[in-house]
């Protein structure tokens, strides 16, 4: 198992070093460099001033050069400053952090516990009517998008019939924490980001359960006379929930894509409304950041989600 | 023909495919079917719920809904048939020479589609946004050439298994070029899964072009695109008593997606009826 992880982290080593190419070559793409941006061109600076501070600031110097200098940085959490409010990027990703965490995780949490009981209904009755029923929410699931789903949210669940607030994560002037009324907030965007979840995951279940149902030792179950709910829950089941492990780390990105949309229609405070707020006002160094640290994440997840089946399944090993 | 009695078979298959063509006809037929300018402002009008004369009423600024819906789905539907073309070329390409060559030219490419993957497409997409501008033909080129990961690793796998084909073999032994092997012998066995993915690919980026001008960051204002109609339901008021505004174009996003993401069951169930099983 030991060796299983560290081979498992070695080779995701090439990958983050990909990304952190990816990511310093598209912060040159942008328009201008930073002196640029720093200087504004009618403060009337004369050029060789500029080109002066090029040449201190490195700017001058080949890719391969400024590539290692940036990363240099960039591994000891110095990721720049934000161009509009001159806050270090990483705090600003730090405080923004918790939110999204909540929101995706309770997310995930309801696409699961709703998911797996769908998923599994329609396997258990394959071909029925309940099956297709099953099959069309599936596909509404992933053709609704979270924009316009969380629109409808809002409409039906805020405005005609208000049980719950329409966006942020907190009442407006609210001093101190109040359990209640963030799970009233939280409500309705994760059960809009949840959505996606439950369809792909009860597409998952249901496949993997149907292809359990095959195997011989579910025969040798129903053999043995054992009630068939028996079967299914205790043996049936229990393997084909093991590949779903791996589908949460499948759907991270879309995870994550959906969170962006989610947020910024609630207002919620997370990472996704202040990426949507740093491209609207082209924060550059804010979106370079805070890409490398959302591709690290997803591939951090993976590994994570990787490991968690290698101790879950102990057929899987790595040569 | 056994794949087309298979598809017409796959009920939501061909109702997908009629509810599509319905979509797309009337959007290319829109200056038929409406005496409306999409663009035309007209203050007198201005925020009026369906009636006979405007049949999904007018915005805030006194435009036609129905009339700008279906210009709309002029944009929507090109933007999302357009991009998945490049999307396809580019990773059908890539595919083909990691999967015939092998080698290093297979290393360089997956690892470069592994680090592609790692990134959530919306945030590759807004980074590329956020450098190129918004814009029809920018949006295209953007989800185009971003979108490409998946299409590579299905046609890299495809080739790979069809490489060692004895006709492939007999074709290079009668002296064809690598060009000739893997586009003319190859490739057209390895269009059934391409095709489905096309498919499904199409569905997500009408998704993704939606989603980016809802944001702001898609196609700009005037031209009308669901995306960009459903914008106007960012206003409160709008969202809260104006419901004609906003649930047209939604309504009409969910519907071609749903619809396409059926035609690519229908067709993966025709094409593919190995993974018949696999399909929910």
């Amino acid at each position: 198992m030991g060796r299983y992880i560290v081979r498992r982290i070695l080779i995701s080593i090439p990958t983050v070093l990909g990304i952190t190419v990816v990511v310093f070559l598209l912060s040159n793409m942008i328009p201008g460099d930073p002196i640029d941006y720093m200087i504004p061109p009618e403060g009337g600076i004369a050029p060789e001033t500029l080109e002066r501070l090029r040449q201190a600031y490195g700017l001058d110097q080949p890719l391969p050069v400024r590539y290692a200098a940036w990363l240099k940085q960039a591994l000891t959490g110095n990721l720049g400053y934000r161009f509009k409010t001159h806050e270090p990027v990483l705090w600003a990703i730090a405080n923004r952090f918790p939110p999204t965490l909540l929101l995706i995780g309770t997310s995930l949490v309801i696409g699961t516990v709703v998911g797996i009981p769908l998923g599994m209904m329609a396997a258990v009755r394959q071909y029925s009517l309940l099956d297709h029923l099953m099959s069309v929410i599936a596909f509404l699931g992933v053709s609704l998008p979270a924009f316009f789903a969380g629109l409808l949210a809002i409409y039906f669940f805020s405005v005609k019939w208000p049980l719950f607030p329409s966006g942020g994560w907190q009442p407006t002037g609210a001093v101190g924490f109040h359990f209640l009324d963030l799970v009233r907030h939280l409500v309705l965007p994760a059960t809009v980001l949840a959505l996606i979840h439950i369809a792909t995951i009860l597409r998952y279940t249901r496949s993997s359960l149907l292809e359990v149902l095959e195997k011989e030792y579910v025969m040798t179950a129903r053999a043995k006379g054992l009630a068939e709910r028996y079967v299914i829950v205790r043996h049936a089941l229990k393997n084909a929930l093991l590949p779903i492990i791996t589908v949460i780390g499948l759907i991270m990105p879309t995870v994550i894509g959906g969170a962006v949309f989610t947020e910024s229609i609630f207002s919620w405070p997370g990472m996704g409304t202040l990426f949507v707020d740093a491209v609207v006002s082209r924060d550059y160094p804010l979106i370079m950041g805070m890409t490398l640290i959302i591709a690290i994440a997803v591939l951090l997840i993976n590994l994570a989600v990787d490991i968690a089946y290698g101790f879950v399944n102990p057929r899987i090993r790595y040569e | 023909m056994q794949a087309l009695r298979r598809f017409l078979r796959h009920r939501f298959a061909l109702a997908g495919l009629v509810v599509f063509c319905l979509i797309a006809s009337s959007c290319a037929l829109a200056p038929y079917l409406t005496p409306y300018n999409p663009n035309q402002v007209n203050l007198r009008d201005a925020g009026q719920p369906p009636s006979s004369a405007h049949w999904f009423g007018t915005d805030r600024i006194g435009r036609d809904i129905l009339s700008r819906t279906l210009y709309g789905g002029r944009v929507s539907l090109m933007v999302g048939v357009l991009a998945t073309v490049v999307s396809t070329v580019i990773g059908t390409l890539l595919g083909a020479l990691a999967g015939f060559y092998r080698g290093w030219v297979e290393t360089c490419i997956m690892r470069l589609t592994d680090v592609a993957m790692t990134f959530p497409p919306i945030i590759i997409i807004m980074v590329f946004v956020s450098i190129v501008g918004p814009g029809m033909w920018n949006l295209i080129f953007i989800l185009g050439i971003l979108s490409w990961p998946g299409v590579c690793r299905l046609v890299r796998a495809e080739f790979l298994a069809l490489r060692e084909m004895e006709y492939v073999e007999a074709s290079i032994a009668l002296g064809a070029s690598p060009y000739r092997v893997m586009f003319r012998h190859i490739l057209p066995n390895a269009m059934a899964p391409i095709l489905v993915n096309g498919s499904f690919g199409t569905a997500a980026a009408i998704l993704t072009e939606s989603g980016l001008s809802f944001l702001g960051l898609g196609i700009p204002p005037p031209t009308a695109s669901w995306g960009n109609m459903l914008n106007n339901a960012r206003v409160i008021s709008v969202l809260e008593s104006q419901p004609w505004i906003w649930l047209p174009p939604g309504i009409m996003i969910v519907l071609s997606v749903l619809a396409i993401n059926f035609i690519g069951d229908g067709l993966r169930d025709a094409l593919d009826p190995k993974s018949r099983q696999s399909r929910t």
